[in-house]
């Protein structure tokens, strides 16, 4: 993040030196700086509120029944071996959190899913196949609604903004898909 | 009928908390607080993202690249993505405030923000936690599904623009 930031500033400062127009970096920078903070309360604003939301639903027992189900539908892509009881627990209610787009109890089950499963693995220097299918959910998105996505779309007066849903679904769906399969190939030449 | 999906999903959400007989009002007011903090935590991104978008803006340096026929517009927005959230989500409000939530570039960031995860950011939490250093395989395999969700959706966007 550090280099991407550097590289990018200093292309843009050298870039516009070069083409004689140093000016236009500090007005940039001047209106940027106002940009962001109006930026802010308008992002602020939407994710507030569906924090609160989501906090009330994290903690209700609904979420923890769900996840017990969940984990029976995606057992075909870790080894039974590799997974203790407790990593399933963990892993259900990620892949539950990830569907209903909580993103902080996603984080936390991920981080306690990818733990219990290092405590099973054989080769603790290594990661064994069902962490690595475990990253590939998570590097996935799998969102059912965008509900954030939305409102941000609501707010900047979108005639239509759930249009998105069903291209979004489609298009995790596809990624998601891809990337267990690449995970599966590209084991061999990794394992 | 579809605008009445969020609506309803809020209020779902809290007759089941009162069937539960949770304490609704005292957990939204928690949420609330861990949102506010969240905030606070990634405004200085939203800053320093906003600085280097307006200077790749307001210096045209990437006018003129076009790349499977996407305006340089979207290129940070597909750089920063695998990245950092608060960042690409500072990008996007960015181009809703430009070219508005229904125009080509609205639709397609808004599909690339809600089907795509910050891959690279995943990776080095979990790697951080399992303190396993190689994670070429996840890394190739996540990008791989990223650089498929961002073509899919460029194909998606201009049927439904």
């Amino acid at each position: 993040m550090s280099i991407i930031w550097s590289v990018i500033l200093i292309i843009c400062i050298a870039f516009s030196c070069v083409s004689s127009n140093p000016s236009c970096v500090i007005e940039s920078i001047t209106n940027s700086s106002i940009n962001a903070i109006n930026n802010i309360w308008i992002i602020a604003s939407m994710l507030i509120f569906w924090s609160g939301i989501f906090n009330i639903l994290s903690n209700t027992k609904i979420l923890s029944k769900l996840s017990q189900k969940v984990y029976g539908f995606f057992s075909f892509l870790f080894k039974k071996n590799e997974v203790s009881k407790k990593a399933q627990q963990y892993i259900s209610l990620n892949i539950v959190s990830n569907l209903l787009g909580v993103g902080n109890a996603a984080t936390i089950n991920s981080l306690n899913g990818i733990e219990e499963l290092q405590k099973n693995n054989a080769n603790p220097q290594k990661i064994n196949k069902s962490m690595a299918m475990f990253i590939a959910l998570n590097t996935a998105s799998m969102q059912i609604i965008p509900t954030s996505m939305i409102s941000l779309r609501t707010l900047y007066n979108s005639s239509c903004p759930e249009k998105i849903i069903i291209p979004v679904i489609l298009v995790s769906f596809i990624s998601l898909t891809i990337s267990l399969i690449s995970v599966n190939f590209l084991w061999r030449f990794y394992d | 009928m579809i605008n009445y999906i969020i609506p309803s999903f809020i209020l779902i959400i809290v007759l089941i908390a009162l069937i539960e007989k949770k304490n609704v009002y005292m957990l939204f007011i928690d949420g609330v607080k861990e949102g506010v903090k969240t905030v606070y935590n990634i405004f200085p991104y939203i800053f320093a993202i906003t600085i280097i978008s307006g200077l790749l803006n307001d210096t045209n340096i990437l006018k003129g690249i076009n790349i499977f026929g996407l305006s340089a517009d979207v290129i940070p927005l597909i750089i920063m993505k695998p990245l950092s959230g608060g960042a690409s989500t500072a990008l996007v409000v960015d181009y809703f405030s430009k070219y508005g939530p229904d125009s080509f570039i609205g639709l397609f960031s808004s599909i690339i923000m809600a089907s795509t995860e910050t891959t690279l950011y995943v990776i080095s939490i979990m790697s951080s936690k399992i303190k396993i250093k190689d994670m070429r395989l996840p890394i190739i395999c996540g990008l791989i599904g990223d650089i498929t969700a961002i073509v899919i959706a460029i194909i998606i966007t201009k049927i439904i623009v």
